[in-house]
Formats: C-alpha cells, structure tokens, sequence
C-alpha cells in the first residue's frame, strides 16, 4: 500500500484508524470504510460535497470511539448487515511478504517489503529471509485499537509493580521491539431451535405421607452463541490467547488488507474441529443454565445437559485476525514472551526473575524478620528447632514439586491446546484431555500455572501435614513422630521421588541435582547426625546448619525453577532451523 | 443456734490449725530445707536424691539460691526417671511440696539426662518456657560436663536475672533464628512473586458479553406422569425442633496471671490455681 502522494509505504494507524504516511503526513481512508462512505455518499448524493465530507468524519469518529460493552444479546441492524456480510465474505486471495526466522523457522507475513531484524518468536536479532507469497484470507478482521505507545505503557506500567523483573524488561529501547500481529481465530456460531424434552421429580411430605411425583416436561429451545473465538495458530499458545480473551464479536468487520498496513499477520494452521467442542460445551453451559429457570413448581429437572439437542453440525465456523501486540525477550536458550489483546489492552506475559536481585530482596526481608523473630519468638529445644526447620524443609519441597510439575506442562505444551492438537503425541493428547476433562469449573480459562496431578499430590501433603500439626489429638501417633522430626524426612522423600518422576520430561534436568538432592541429603545427614549423637552440642549445630542450608539451597534453586516456569524452550517453528532438541 | 454457730467455728479452727500444722510438720521434719528468708518466707529446698552435689558445692549453691528467694521459692531436685517423665514429675513435685507459692525448680533427670526448670506461679510471667529453655541451653555443658554445682549456680543466677527483668544470653536461639529468618523470607518472597505474577483470566459473564447471544424458552408445558405415595407411620409435622443440647465452656488461658505485685514481706497462703512455665534440655 503507498501513498498517492508520495509513494512511500502507508500504515494503519489505530488511534485514527486510517491510514497514514509516515513520510510526508498525509492520510488515506482504508478502503472499506471508503465503500461505506461511498454509500453514504450516494445516500447523500442531492447534498454538497461539504455535507458528504462531515458524513465522513462523523463515521470515522464512530469507529474510534465504538463502544464495546454491547449487551449480550443486542444486535443493532448496523452490526448485524456488518456480520452477513463478513460470513458471505469469500475473499480472494492476496499477495503479502512471508518473512521466516533462520533460527526457529517461525513465519509471519506482512505487506511491508522490509522489517527490523529480529524474531518474534525467538526473541533472535536476525535479519529475516523474505519472499513474496499469497494468502488466502480470512474473512473477518478486528483492527488495531490500541497505538503502540498505549501498549508499551500498558507493559511498563506492569513491569513497574514487578520488582524482581530483570532491568533489560524495563529499557525503553526494548519496548520498541513490540511487534503487533493479527492472529487467526476460528469464530464458532452455535444455533440451536429445536424442542426439548426433560424429566424431573418433586418429593414432599405431607401428614404421615411421603410423595414423588414424575414429570415430564416439554419446551422449544431457540438459542445462538455467534462470536466465540479460538486461536487458530499452533505458533501462537493458547496460554495466552486465553488469558487476554475476549474479543468482542460485534467488532469483527469483513477482512480488509488494507487494515494489515504497517502490521503483521500469522497463519491458520490448527483445524477448527480442535475446538468444535468447547463451543459446543460453552452453548451447552449457558442453555443448561437458562433450562433449570422459568419453571412453575418444586420439579428438579434431570440429565437437563443431555436433552440439549445440540451437536458438531450446530455450529458453523470461519476465521478471523484479532489484533495482538507482541514482545518477546531472549535469554540464553529460554524465550519470553509479552501479549497485549490490541483492542481492550488486557495484557499476559511471562516475567521472568532477576535471580540475584531476588535472592537480594530475600536477604534483606531476612532482616526485620529476624528482629521480629527475636523479640515475639520464644526460645525453642534443640530438637525442636531442628523439627521445624525440616518442616519448613517439607513446605520447600512440595513448592519444588508445585513449580516442576508447571515447568514440565509447560515445556510439553499441555498448556496449549491447538499445540498439542497439531503436534502432540496420542499420550499428550489423552494427558490433556485427562486434565480438562477433571477441569469442571472452566473448559476455556486455565485455572493454574502448574501440573494439576502434582499440585494435588503437594497439596495433598501440605494440607495432611498441616493437618496432623494443628489437630495433634486426631493424630496423636503421628504428631508425636513430626515433633520429633523423624517424619519430615520421609515426606521429603516421598515429595522427591515425585519431582524425579516428573522431572525426567525435562530436558534440562540440572535443576533436580541442584535443588531437589541437596535439600533431600540435608534432611536424612540432619536425622542421621541427630539419631547418632542425640544429646552433642556440636552436632546439635552441625545438624541445624546442614538441614539449614539444605532448605536454603532449595529455595534458591525454587527461583530458578520460577525463571523456567516464567520462560519457554527456544520454539521450533519449521523443519529448518530451530533448536533441535526443542519439544515438537 | 449459737451453739450450732459456736460448734462451725471450732470445726473451722481446727481444719486450719490441722492445715497449718500440717503443712510445718512436713518443712520442720524435711531435711531438704537449706534456708528460709526471714523476710518473705520463701525456702531453699534441695533434694540431691542422686549426690550430685558435694557437701562444699551444696553450700556454695544454696548461698547463690538465698537470693532468689526474694522473688519464690528455689527448689533442686536430681532423681532418676523414665523418659517422657520429667515435666509431670517436676511440676507434681513443686505442687505437693509449695502448693500455690512462687518459686521456680530445677530438675536433673539422670534417668533421661535432661535437665528441666520450672517457673510456678507468678514466677512464670516472667520465667517463661521460652526463658526456661534459654537458661537450659545455656548451662547443659556444665551438666554434660559434671559440673553440676556451677550448672545449679548458673540457672539459679540465670533465673533471677530473668525475674530482675534483666536481660541474659540466648546465642542458641539468635544462631537458629538466622536459618529461619531466611528460610521465611524466601517463602515470603515465593508469596509477592506470586501475588505480582498473577494471569490475568476471562470469567464466562465477560465472554458472553462479546457475543452475540440469546436464549429463548417457550411453549413450556408441564405434566404430570405419576405419583407414588409412601406411609411414614409418625407425624413429619412433629419432627424436627426440640432436643439436642448444648454446653458452655471457659478458656483456661495457659498462664491467667494476677497483675498485682506479690509483696516481699508476705507469703501466699492463699490456694491460687496451679500453672507454671517449664523449658528443658537433654545433656
């Protein structure tokens, strides 16, 4: 796209939305919007050109200050001519720049003939390999609201309540590389007009008399759900496409090239049927919700869910690019990354730490809590001193197992699921859909960070423990063996083998040798040193240093574990390049 | 009548002469009185059932315990118990010989190698457990050492000073605070990290906000296909209301102290509900 006045290249500007000339200011109307205006101005053809101009105006204004809290259900004639048309959309094919990573093979495709020379997606400064190439588009596209500047001060903002972010996070120069990207969504439109029939009961007492009636219930059902929408790039992680969901359908327009001018664009590669299902338990959700009300009498309705005639061919699909600002941030053979919802500003991003300056924090935090702790705390027994240091010792090593349980989900990508779709293994593949089968509350917003069997297993542990210390009379055994601290050590144990079972997914096991062992040798040398020579002074101290410094080990080796947990392996994208070892 | 009143204070009389009686003819006959403060009445009492003492280190000790007994009672005991029984031994042991009286004792267990001091009464407001095992950490050298007049010397010395509101070392527990300290700081640190790096989530409500959504339900019908009807013998409309129980309790705190200052020239004779503070260390 260049500018008739100059022939430099034009960009879509999202605080304008139009598009603009860098070179020498001047300003184009995308041309849909031109169409619309055209119409406007054959409507208003008996006017002067004056009046067509404020015509114009007036509609650009409507598209900058577009309200986007539309009420559920409200469809204005405006939007909804707007979303017939963007469904009717067959749009030809287009030409554009593919540009690929020489390192991890990563593609993005834009009209600009020339880029800055690095990767989104690895973070690497590498000039990237252009070709021209042609695209089929999608047929709806929300452009760009948020300006690059409202998203690098979204990111600063946040990076300034993050103490322990490393320093490069937080360098303007950085925050230039945020690139911003129209990902491509399947849209699902889910309708269902049908009768239904249910089955209920209503029990009471009456006198000395006992009742259950059976009803049979019956209704029409006519409900849509238009506008859901799933990520459609296997390059870009449902970790984050969730967690800055949602885009507001009523925004979506028919896709206009012009609208990619000075932006970036990633490819469907992860088939709609990956999602069929969430929209259709979505839909599902809500009717059942709206089925148990409105109803006259005490009946409780049964299996109300399974009467729902609602099935994959209830539901039709196309797709779509939502705007996306993204940042990533290389470090050694670790990536992060930064994503901002180009619309409504709703941020993720991995934040990793800055080791030494948290360790340093710590250090420093140490200090009022040991004047804390030597004025309100009282003086304890050797054996009991060295009994809670080991506790504290359990509490270490279920977070060891919390974070490499996360680490491993996500190093496998079972937090991503048009990843695993694509690429994933028939275990991975029955892995995720164990995990989000016993996810009930939420099938489309990840409740946690972390591997959910080996957060219940620490959690499990934790809450037992916590358990057998605050009601000792319950458990007067056992409490008698965790007050002599006999027990801890076999928790650690136990909490240990669990992290060496999780962790052999990992690629990168050093951190097991690291945290995990000498947090789990301090424990036993402590019981050891202790059973030997009960009562020694010197070994009471060697005892409380060696499982002292075991714990402490162990909650340093947790702030790398963070680092990994808050970064990603180097991504391989293609067949060529990449880091080779990297989960595929 | 008066001669009922006039039999009540003779009975009342001679209850509290026997008691009084009583309570001096275990003291008057006890060997294990070392010294009486004129003042304030109360002992220096040992029972070196187990010689640990020599006749030269008992006098050097019962001198340095004279000048606890400005403040309660100063009891040794040595004995030779099962583990696990010192606490109770200690605590029954104080309580049967100064039943209700401030005083603090300290116990050698040659059976369990444990050494053990009690605070009684008022004495535990300010020897409290985390003092009494400050003062056993700091002396169960000289015990493991059999050097048990100065061990005896030192927590008597010890325990006064902590009586005088003085201050003494505890290097044990400022050394083992520092693991902790740190310990507690990284899991705080683990709880801001958390707290900063929270996701941000979409919830159902904002979702269906971005949709175009509507549910209709009409031509709702209603029938009814069956009833069974079930005899319950007993009226349901009496059921239920009535019985049960319920129960009050009172919180005992582990030291309900009183606030006012013994004064020096009296003893307690007083029966005052028995609790104490206690701190113990194997040697």
């Amino acid at each position: 796209m260049k500018c008739p006045q100059c022939g430099a290249e034009l960009r879509f500007d999202p605080a304008t939305q139009l598009l603009v000339c860098d070179y020498c200011g001047g300003t184009q109307v995308p041309s849909l919007v031109q169409e619309k205006v055209s119409s406007a101005e054959e409507q208003v053809h008996d006017t002067d050109k004056s009046t067509a101009e404020s015509v114009v105006s007036d509609h650009m204004a409507d598209v900058v200050t577009r309200d986007t809290s539309v009420s559920t259900g409200v469809e204005d004639e405006e939007i909804k001519e707007s979303q017939e048309k963007v469904k009717a959309l067959e749009p030809e094919d287009i030409k554009l720049v593919e540009y690929v990573c020489p390192n991890c093979g990563g593609t993005l495709y834009s009209v600009k003939e020339s880029v800055n020379g690095f990767c989104s997606f690895c973070g690497s400064q590498v000039m990237l390999q252009s070709r021209f190439s042609s695209m089929k588009p999608p047929k709806g596209i929300i452009p760009f609201m948020k300006t690059k500047e409202e998203c690098k001060k979204i990111y600063s903002d946040l990076m300034k309540k993050n103490f322990f972010a490393p320093d490069e996070l937080k360098d303007p120069e950085y925050l230039e590389q945020f690139r911003g990207i129209y990902m491509p969504y399947h849209v699902f439109d889910t309708d269902v007009n049908d009768n239904i029939t249910l089955k209920g009961t209503k029990v009471y007492t009456n006198g000395d008399y006992f009742y259950s009636e059976n009803y049979m219930g019956s209704a029409h059902l006519s409900a849509y759900y238009h506008g859901l929408s799933y990520d459609a790039s296997s390059t870009f992680s449902d970790h984050f496409s969730e967690a800055i969901a949602p885009y507001d359908a009523h925004m979506i327009e028919p896709f206009d090239p012009d609208y990619l001018a000075g932006f970036y664009a990633d490819m469907p590669d992860v088939s709609a049927d990956c999602y069929s299902q969430d929209a259709i338990a979505f839909a599902l959700d809500q009717i059942e919700l709206e089925l148990y009300k409105g109803w006259t009498g005490d009946i409780i309705w049964k299996n109300v869910r399974e009467q729902i005639p609602l099935t994959p061919q209830n539901t039709k699909v196309y797709t779509a690019f939502f705007p996306v600002w993204f940042l990533s941030y290389k470090k050694n053979d670790r990536v992060a990354y930064a994503v901002i919802n180009g619309v409504n500003g709703k941020i993720s991003c991995d934040t990793p730490i800055n080791t030494k300056k948290f360790i340093a924090g710590c250090f420093l935090l140490a200090i009022p809590i040991y004047i804390i702790l030597a004025i309100f705390m009282p003086a304890l027994t050797p054996d009991a001193v060295i009994t809670l240091i080991q506790s504290l010792g359990c509490v270490c090593a279920a977070i060891m197992l919390f974070n490499i349980g996360g680490i491993v989900k996500r190093e496998k990508r079972l937090d991503d699921r048009g990843y695993i779709y694509k690429f994933g293994g028939d275990k991975d593949k029955a892995a995720y859909a164990k995990s989000l089968k016993k996810d009930k509350k939420n099938d489309l917003i990840e409740k946690t960070m972390t591997s959910k069997m080996s957060s219940r297993v620490g959690l499990i542990v934790v809450l037992v423990y916590f358990g057998l210390q605050i009601f000792p009379l319950f458990f007067f055994g056992t409490a008698i063996l965790l007050r002599l601290g006999f027990i801890q050590p076999f928790i650690i144990l136990v909490l240990s083998i669990f992290m060496y079972i999780k962790g052999s997914y990992l690629k990168n096991r050093k951190i097991l040798f690291t945290g995990v062992t000498p947090l789990l040798a301090a424990s036993w040398l402590s019981l050891i040193v202790t059973l030997i020579m009960p009562y020694s002074d010197p070994a009471f101290y060697a005892s409380a240093t060696i499982i002292g410094t075991g714990v402490i080990i162990g909650l340093i080796s947790v702030v790398e574990m963070q680092n990994l947990l808050h970064t990603r392996p180097l991504p391989q994208l293609s067949r060529e390049g990449g880091d080779v070892s990297a989960p595929v | 009548m008066r001669r009922y009143k006039f039999r009540l204070y003779v009975f009342i009389t001679v209850i509290l002469f026997s008691v009084l009686l009583s309570k001096v003819a275990v003291f008057a006959s006890s060997e294990n009185v070392e010294y009486i403060n004129q003042e304030t009445g109360y002992y220096v009492y040992i029972d070196d059932s187990e010689g640990l003492l020599s006749e030269s280190e008992k006098e050097m000790v019962v001198e340095e315990m004279k000048s606890f007994t400005e403040y309660g009672n100063a009891v040794f005991v040595s004995a030779n118990l099962k583990p696990g029984q010192a606490e109770k031994y200690a605590a029954n042991y104080y309580e049967k010989t100064f039943s209700g009286e401030d005083g603090a004792i300290f116990l050698v267990d040659m059976g369990d190698r444990l050494l053990l001091l009690q605070g009684h009464q008022n004495i535990d407001i300010m020897l409290t457990s985390s003092k009494c095992n400050s003062i056993m950490d700091n002396v169960y050298r000289y015990a493991r050492n059999q050097d048990y007049g100065k061990c005896v010397i030192t927590v008597f010395d010890q325990a006064e000073a902590v009586v005088k509101e003085q201050r003494i070392a505890q290097p044990f527990k400022y050394i083992t605070n520092i693991f902790l300290s740190v310990i507690l700081a990284f899991l705080i640190g683990f709880i801001l990290l958390g707290i900063t790096m929270g996701r941000p989530t979409s919830v159902k409500k904002e979702i269906l906000n971005g949709l175009f959504s509507g549910c209709n339900i009409t031509d709702r019908a209603v029938v009814l296909k069956d009833v069974t009807k079930l005899y319950l013998g007993v009226s349901s409309g009496s059921s239920g209301g009535s019985g049960g129980s319920h129960h009050s309790s009172s919180h005992h705190s582990s030291s309900h102290h009183s606030s006012s200052h013994r004064s020096s020239s009296h003893r307690s004779s007083s029966h005052r509900s028995s609790h104490h503070s206690s701190g113990s260390h194997h040697f």
